[in-house]
């Protein structure tokens, strides 16, 4: 665990996983961008005046066997809508993804596949290859925007940083996304799950539930 | 439904079973009844 | 508290708010105030006046769509904001559409129950059937599709309804930018008690799976000011009770039946059937006898049944005995009485035969002991010469009967054929709702 300090306000602002260059401070909501024991501050992110999700930094859940703890977020808005990304950090430090919307919680990692297909080539129907995980097929595409962060992150998840998000969905519970941005194309797969099955703990209390 | 299902049925397998012993008949429908003769043409024309 | 200024403590960071804000505006289409109850999770909202439908999540409530031809007012049955425990979880009515098939112009309610940690899912009520739906990301398989029903998880739903449903009318709130003058096409596979629909707009294909509730469940998980509507017909996926017994009791029946069996082929195997007299006796031709007395003979065992053959050799005449079983000791009598005739000839190029020229009697459970017949005869159309003929009588005793089995047999099949039937009768009033019924054939 890395402990630095938020170059504005001075407070302690950790870093648990190796993998997170990016982070909000908490008391002065910052945004820091971290270069091995620096940290720059780019900027004010904004308040999150609604939200209704039961999922916060330091919500604990479990999944084939093993717990796993948020340390950050990123919404996710488009013109339809919006959900959130929550950063999952295991034992080790490969990045995990759980995505919320709705009452759906689709947990994921980065699946690096040859076989991703170029930004142009992507329509609802395509079935994509990201073997080993298996066949998926395109649901849809939206272009996205981040409307707010916080925690530490493993990317620069800068208000208003923009992408194509590709929806895909395999056999059974399996799930996937395609990310393109200016920087990078990133897959992810993994599986929908109930919210019992998660068995969460440090739930964020929501006033009347 | 069932209960009364599972009942009666076992109460009609019994009745059976106690009808073979004792060497109980019980209605042919088909039985003549008996009686005076009819002469032809009864059972076909 | 203005210029007041508390020392932060560096350890602990501020508090975050985590009540959903209650958020009120006027509604741009008509002015009226709206109030929004859950803004986090609420991406647009109905008017309660004009029903047009406004984003949630634009500073200044842009209106996203409205009914062309708003529909008067309609009362739903339960009131926004009603909680309710269904299913072991809490829900919130957080909207309500009024839907409609554009074919038929059949409508039907939709309620939105709401809930921040398991999402959303409906309730449908439709001709006083109720369905609690749950959307789900998992597709079938439509690779088996056939054009009649698609498997998924394992299961088989047949094809009950094609169409396409608008809104009729709509308040509340919605996890989605609703359009309501859009036509979405909706498609329903039922097996009861679940249903399976996809609904599809030219943006996305969505899936639920719905379960049917009965409505006692609904009224006790949610306050309404009204009574449960009553339920006409059979629901698409309203399990059937008669299906439901009818498969508890086959097993049952199979049982009764292969022990019926089973008792009736011991019965067979331990039938004596023993002959207990045999003799030729004499009548006369177109004439009376009486008085005719058999020897006496035994009837072996205590309960068991007698059997009487009579034979005459009759041809175009007849012959007829009335007598009795008469039990040595006691005097007990069992009276009978048969008719031999035999009809024959050739008429029209066609020969033609009635009757027989033997006749067969049982009596039931007799008593062991010492027996002798008694008879008079009587016959006629017997052509000359006249005189003594022959009569022929065998008693049996304890002889293999199949009547006492197909009684039974008939007893025990009543109920699982009733229930049989019932159940066919429901899966007919089921699929008269359907254009897919499997029961009415689709060539007219």
């Amino acid at each position: 665990m890395l402990m630095l300090n938020c170059p504005s306000c001075g407070a302690e602002v950790s870093f648990r996983s190796k993998a997170s260059v990016f982070a909000v401070c908490t008391f002065c909501r910052s945004s820091l961008v971290r270069q091995d024991m620096n940290l720059e501050d780019i900027g004010k992110m904004s308040e999150l005046q609604d939200d209704m999700t039961p999922l916060q930094i330091g919500t604990t859940g479990e999944f084939e066997g093993e717990r796993f703890e948020i340390i950050g977020r990123v919404k996710i808005g488009y013109d339809e809508g919006f959900w959130n990304e929550w950063y999952a950090m295991f034992g080790d430090d490969e990045p995990w993804w759980l995505a919320e919307a709705q009452g759906f919680y689709a947990i994921c990692m980065e699946c690096k596949s040859r076989w991703i297909p170029a930004r142009e080539k992507v329509k609802p129907g395509l079935t994509v290859n990201l073997e080993p995980q298996g066949k998926f097929q395109v649901v849809d595409m939206k272009e996205v925007r981040c409307l707010f962060s916080e925690g530490e992150l493993p990317l620069y998840a800068t208000k208003g940083r923009q992408s194509l998000s590709v929806d895909l969905s395999g056999d059974k519970d399996q799930m996937g996304t395609i990310e393109y941005s200016d920087d990078t194309i990133r897959a992810f797969c993994g599986v929908y799950q109930d919210f019992d099955d998660y068995k969460f703990r440090n739930l964020r209390s929501i006033d009347g539930w | 439904m069932v209960k009364t299902y599972i009942v009666s049925g076992t109460l009609i397998c019994g009745l059976f079973i106690y009808a073979t012993f004792a060497g109980w008949n019980f209605l042919d429908p088909f039985a003549e009844a008996g009686g005076k003769p009819k002469g032809p043409g009864q059972y076909h024309k | 508290m203005a210029g007041s200024s508390d020392p932060v403590d560096p350890k602990v960071p501020p508090a975050k708010p985590n009540r959903p804000r209650i958020k009120t505006f006027s509604c741009q289409n008509c002015g009226a105030s709206v109030t929004i109850r859950n803004a986090g999770a609420s991406l647009s909202v109905a008017c309660e006046s004009c029903q047009a439908i406004l984003d949630v999540t634009d500073e200044n409530y842009g209106i996203i769509s409205k009914l062309a031809k708003a529909m008067k007012d309609y009362t739903p049955r339960f009131t926004l904001g009603t909680r309710g425990k269904l299913f072991g979880k809490e829900w919130e009515i957080s909207g309500f559409i009024l839907r409609q098939d554009v074919g038929s112009g059949y409508s039907w309610e939709e309620y939105l129950l709401f809930n921040p940690y398991y999402g959303y899912r409906w309730l449908l009520q439709d001709r006083g059937h109720w369905n609690f739906v749950t959307p789900t990301k998992r597709k079938p398989h439509m690779n088996s599709a056939t054009s009649r029903g698609i498997y998924y998880l394992g299961k088989h739903y047949k094809l009950f309804s094609m169409g396409h449903a608008t809104v009729r009318w709509v308040i509340g709130e919605f996890y989605w930018k609703v359009k309501v003058n859009r036509a979405v096409e909706m498609t329903d596979y039922v097996c009861p008690p679940e249903m399976l629909s996809c609904e599809k707009d030219e943006s996305e294909i969505n899936w639920a799976i719905s379960e049917y509730v009965e409505p006692t469940v609904i009224e006790k998980a949610f306050k309404s000011a009204y009574p449960m509507p009553v339920r006409v017909g059979i629901g698409a996926n309203q399990p059937s009770p008669a299906a439901a017994t009818f498969k508890a009791i086959v097993p049952f029946w199979g049982i009764f039946l292969c022990m019926i069996v089973a008792i009736q082929f011991w019965a067979l195997s331990k039938s004596s059937n023993e002959t207990a007299m045999e003799k030729t006796f004499l009548f006369v031709t177109n004439a009376k006898r009486n008085d005719i007395t058999s020897p006496v003979f035994n009837l072996s065992q205590d309960h068991a049944n007698v059997e009487i053959n009579v034979r005459a050799a009759v041809d175009n005449s007849w012959f007829y005995v009335a007598g009795e079983l008469v039990d040595d000791t006691t005097g007990t009598s069992y009276p009978f009485e048969r008719s031999i005739e035999y009809y024959h000839g050739y008429e029209g190029g066609e020969s033609w035969s009635e009757g027989s020229t033997h006749e067969r009697l049982w009596f039931s459970d007799v008593p062991g002991g010492k027996y002798y017949l008694n008879m008079d005869t009587e016959s006629d159309g017997f052509p000359p010469p006249q005189g003594e003929r022959e009569f022929t009588i065998t008693v049996l005793r304890d002889v293999p009967y199949w009547w006492s089995f197909w009684w039974c047999a008939l007893a025990v099949s009543i109920l699982p054929v009733w229930f049989w039937l019932k159940k066919r009768t429901t899966e007919v009033a089921r699929w008269s709702n359907s254009d897919y019924s499997p029961y009415v054939s689709s060539s007219d």
